[in-house]
């Protein structure tokens, strides 16, 4: 399942920045517990698929989970032994901005041991630090 | 909602560096406002205010107010909104409503659930909160600090509507009665993850789809100069021709 955008106007987007800490997407919103970013990074299709895999399976289908990023920006690569220039590389894959506070995932349905050994899992799969919160923190 | 008390003492700093040295001393900025008083800016204590948050089930307090050298002993006050850092959490700044005891007030009230659904225990449906919060209107001193609901009796598909709750005695609840605050749905079944994965696939493709017509757009811009040039070849067949007439 490639999280990707369905429809988009420019295909090849800026680099942008990442600095200051997640002004929006930074409260538990709709599960009872989440995880939260401590780093930033740009998180690619990939990892916040294994992620979701690693929650789901721990669940074991109970429980309901939310995917609160979304890889909305591209970015491109130029392909090894290239020469510089002729223009912008190929498009190597979509990643979401993180900033710390962003809220990464949310569970909501099942226990707190089983919510937090199940972000756990996931957070072995993301390149950065998070931690486990809850709604009342 | 019982009050309890609050010592605050007036703020002459201001903007964002006075903000900051508060909070490095101690204090936590606040302000408040109300239709008794203008707007007055308030420092209190760090460590009373944490206390009285942990003390309390929900952000929602009555509080009476004693702010140093003012005329007036008491300031009985709701807490309106509690800034916190994103990251540690850490109040940054509470905005204080003053109210009168004899006035009815509008606030947001948590909703907590108890005991486990029947839907959810032996059937393995998922408890849904769908409002985490309800708005609730009376005399301060009337209004709960949450709200608690019962959703032992509830099988899948059933639901508690906000028509349902039953607040306590001269308050009200506000809002459309046939919206649903707590609901038991059916467990996902693995077909669905599967065709959901499926149609996005599906959904990745149409971006590529999307790249080759935006090729396709391109690809008919240069058709155009095409048709240019042969229009002006054809234009330049005739000159000869009328070239030649003139000889003639």
């Amino acid at each position: 399942m490639p999280l990707m955008p369905e429809r988009v106007k420019y295909r090849k987007m800026h680099r942008g920045n990442r600095a200051g800490l997640a002004m929006s997407g930074n409260t538990v919103a709709f599960g009872e517990y989440g995880l939260i970013a401590l780093e930033r990074c740009w998180l690619d299709t990939k990892q916040i698929e294994a992620a979701r895999v690693a929650i789901a399976r721990n669940m074991k289908r109970h429980g309901k989970l939310w995917i609160r990023v979304f890889p909305q920006k591209s970015f491109t690569k130029k392909p090894l032994e290239t020469r510089m220039g002729k223009g912008k590389g190929p498009l190597e894959s979509w990643v979401a901005v993180i900033r710390p506070a962003n809220i990464l995932f949310e569970v909501d349905g099942v226990t707190e041991v089983i919510a937090r050994e199940s972000l756990r899992l996931a957070a072995s799969k993301l390149p950065i630090k998070t931690k486990f919160i809850s709604r009342h923190r | 909602m019982k009050s309890v008390s609050l010592n605050a003492f007036s703020r002459a700093l201001g903007r964002r560096a006075g903000a900051k040295k508060l909070r490095a001393s101690g204090r936590i900025p606040a302000v408040i406002y109300g239709r008794q008083a203008k707007p007055q800016n308030l420092e209190v204590n760090a460590k009373e205010m944490e206390d009285l948050m942990h003390r309390s089930m929900s952000e929602n307090l009555l509080v009476d107010l004693a702010v140093k050298d003012d005329a007036r002993a008491k300031r009985l006050a709701l807490v309106q909104e509690i800034q916190h850092h994103p990251l540690s959490g850490k109040m940054l700044h509470v905005d204080f409503h003053e109210v009168a005891e004899d006035e009815k007030v509008t606030i947001m009230v948590p909703v907590e659930t108890e005991g486990e659904a029947v839907g959810v225990k032996t059937d393995g449906g998922v408890l849904e909160h769908v409002l985490f919060k309800v708005k609730l209107r009376g005399l301060p001193k009337d209004l709960p600090e949450f709200i608690s609901l019962d959703v032992s009796p509830l099988k899948i598909g059933e639901a508690i509507h906000l028509g349902d709750i039953k607040p306590p005695a001269g308050v009200e609840v506000i809002g459309d009665k046939h919206i649903s605050v707590v609901a038991v749905a059916a467990p996902r079944a693995e077909e669905e993850v599967t065709a959901a994965a499926e149609a996005g696939a599906a959904l990745g493709e149409v971006e590529m789809i999307k790249e080759k017509k935006e090729e396709g757009a391109e690809g008919g811009a240069p058709a155009a100069p095409a048709g240019k040039g042969a229009a002006a070849a054809a234009k330049a067949g005739e000159k000869p021709a009328a070239a030649a007439e003139k000889k003639k």
